[in-house]
């Protein structure tokens, strides 16, 4: 095992190894006990890992990948400004009166309508955005919003998977491997829309005596006015005009040879400055102050403490003896790996949360690039890993962020979703979505 | 001047086993804000005030904290659909409804400016708690402060 020329040495003449594993290993199970925020978890270790000599503060920042750090900020932005203009709930109440308010198209079209935002906004502010309208409309209609919230954590997880922008997963990995938003679109979206369609086929079976409401509550429902849900009808025309050409300049990302993140940041930008133009200074501070404050500093800061404590296993050596192991248990059979990592990611990231382990395992795939031939033989390896750790989420209800965001507003509705029951039925909705995307990789990649 | 010196010793309460329906009609009658809930002890349980009822009447959503519905000008509800929650809601006892996040109490031997801060906090009335037997001992409003101030 080797140190990464400039780093510091270990205190006491500890292995660096050891140190490294020891430190990940105590913040990763620290993090499962849920007991102290993942953020200040994060950053103590990585704060360890220096003063321990494992990596110097150098070594530490080149390991921020803050590409990633600088798209989720970027989008985090664009989406909590667009958010206070109404266009989300206009087009949730929009979907549902498109189906005439019938609960079981309602359910569909709020699924897809959350799958949809999902793959261009992170799930945890498509769900807050969402939930709520869904919980006015389900109780107009007088129906249990319980397979609705459902539906619209299984699908948050399954849109999110489809673009580079959905899911952080899919934002560690396309900065690490240089994968554009087409890249995801042409491997992933395909796959996903498979998911999405064998997902629903389950809900007629489950729920259909339940999704059942009078012709008046249909009616309240048509009755609701999707122009009235835009409360800033200037905004909403600035923040669309913004998010189309951010869309556009990840489709183009390859030929105008920009990074994501700074698509993302100057499009936060540029949607400041128009949200903001012709306002005095002291408003334009309150309202740039309250931009800012809506960013969830506790995932970036948890993604910087994370990338340096992975920065520490990969540079004293950690990773690649575990992808060595990885490689033994599979007797390096590209195959038996690229599906071994699919469904591993899945089981794993039910019950562990997937940043943590896709930060682990982006170092650990990267570095078998020699046994299979290259970096470009890898490619099913991350499409694998996408598919297993942004659907794996749907397996219990810690398995996500989102997963957990929807619970809550469940419980304040007075409508509680349970971590038990929940897994009895989406345990198996996931496993069939990974079984799709077995399916998948072995007729296109493998 | 404290909470006790200013305070209604003898204030009409509610009790927790009142239906909503029974409530609502007080507060309409009184036309207060609000009313102490008392259990048949004397024990201060929360104020049943308006936010109780605008929360019957809001659909669920809108009373979550935040980004949840802010607006709801595209729920053209009508007066019929409104007296329907109302109904929904009549007959359940008070205690189903009590919310303590709109009610702060006060003790005996706080000062006015306490008061005067939690009234400019929160509105309505001011119950004042005994802090050790938790017994209501009377409630301050708005106007006996005012009157007391202008001296």
């Amino acid at each position: 095992m080797h140190s990464e020329p400039g780093a510091a040495h270990v205190i006491f003449g500890w292995s660096p190894a050891i140190v490294a594993s020891v430190l990940f290993g105590l913040v990763y199970a620290l993090i499962i006990a849920e007991k102290i925020n993942r953020a200040i978890l994060a950053l103590l270790g990585a704060g360890l890992l220096i003063i321990c000599g494992v990596i110097n503060q150098e070594a530490a920042v080149r390991g921020i990948d803050f590409n990633t750090i600088g798209l989720l900020m970027g989008m985090m932005l664009i989406v909590n400004i667009t958010a206070k203009c109404g266009i989300f709930q206009y087009i949730a109440i929009w979907a549902a009166k498109r189906v005439n308010a019938e609960p079981m198209g309602v359910l569909i079209m709020l699924s897809i309508v959350t799958a949809f935002l999902s793959a261009m906004l992170d799930n945890v502010t498509t769900v807050l955005l969402v939930v709520p309208v869904t919980l006015v409309i389900t109780e107009e209609l007088k129906v249990k919003p319980y397979p609705y919230l459902v539906y619209e954590i299984l699908f948050s997880n399954i849109g999110g998977t489809a673009t580079l922008i959905g899911d952080p997963p899919n934002i560690m990995i396309g900065s690490a491997v240089g994968l554009t938003f087409n890249d995801f679109v042409v491997n992933l979206t395909p796959v996903v829309l498979v998911v999405m369609a064998a997902t629903l086929v389950p809900v007629y079976f489950i729920w259909r005596k339940d999704l059942v409401t009078s012709p008046e509550a249909r009616k309240r429902v048509m009755n609701f006015s999707e122009r009235e849900a835009i409360t800033n009808p200037r905004l909403m025309k600035q923040a669309l005009a913004v998010i189309a050409c951010v869309i556009t300049g990840f489709v183009t990302a390859r030929f105008i040879h920009l990074e994501p993140a700074t698509i993302a940041i100057f499009g936060a930008a540029a949607l400041l400055l128009l949200d903001n133009f012709g306002y005095d200074a002291e408003h334009q501070s309150k309202n740039v102050h309250h931009a800012f404050a809506e960013v969830e500093w506790i995932t970036l800061m948890f993604f910087v403490g994370l990338f340096i404590l992975v920065h520490g296993l990969e540079s004293s050596g950690v990773i690649r003896a575990m992808a060595e192991k990885l490689l033994a248990a599979t007797a390096g059979d590209r195959n038996i790996t690229v599906l071994a990592i699919l469904w591993g990611s899945a089981i794993l990231s039910a019950f562990i949360d997937n940043i943590p382990f896709v930060a682990t395992m982006i170092p650990m795939i990267k570095s078998m690039a020699p046994t299979f031939g290259g970096e470009q033989a890898l490619m099913p390896f991350w499409w694998a890993l996408s598919l297993g750790a942004c659907l794996g989420g749907n397996g219990t209800l810690i398995g996500a962020s989102a997963n957990l965001v929807v619970a809550g507003l469940a419980e304040r509705a007075g409508h509680p979703i349970r971590f038990v029951p929940y897994m009895k039925s989406c345990f198996l909705l996931m496993l069939l979505s990974v079984a799709v995307c077995h399916v998948y990789m072995v007729i296109r990649y493998l | 001047m404290t909470a006790k010196t200013i305070m209604n010793a003898a204030p009409v309460t509610l009790s927790m086993h009142d239906t909503f329906g029974q409530a609502f009609h007080l507060l309409m009658e009184m036309r207060v804000r609000g009313l102490p809930v008392v259990e048949l002890d004397g024990h201060y349980r929360g104020m049943f005030d308006l936010y109780d009822i605008w929360e019957v009447l809001l659909p669920k959503a809108a009373l979550f904290n935040h980004k949840s519905v802010e607006d709801l000008t595209f729920l053209s509800s009508n007066a019929e659909a409104l007296q329907e929650k109302l109904a929904d809601a009549w007959d359940r006892p008070i205690s189903d409804f009590l919310d303590d996040d709109h009610s702060p109490s006060i003790c005996p031997d706080s000062p006015v400016i306490e008061a005067v801060l939690q009234l400019y906090k929160h509105g309505g009335n001011l119950p004042v708690v005994d802090s050790k037997s938790g017994k209501l001992l009377g409630i301050m409003s708005p106007w006996e402060i005012l009157a007391r101030v202008r001296g």
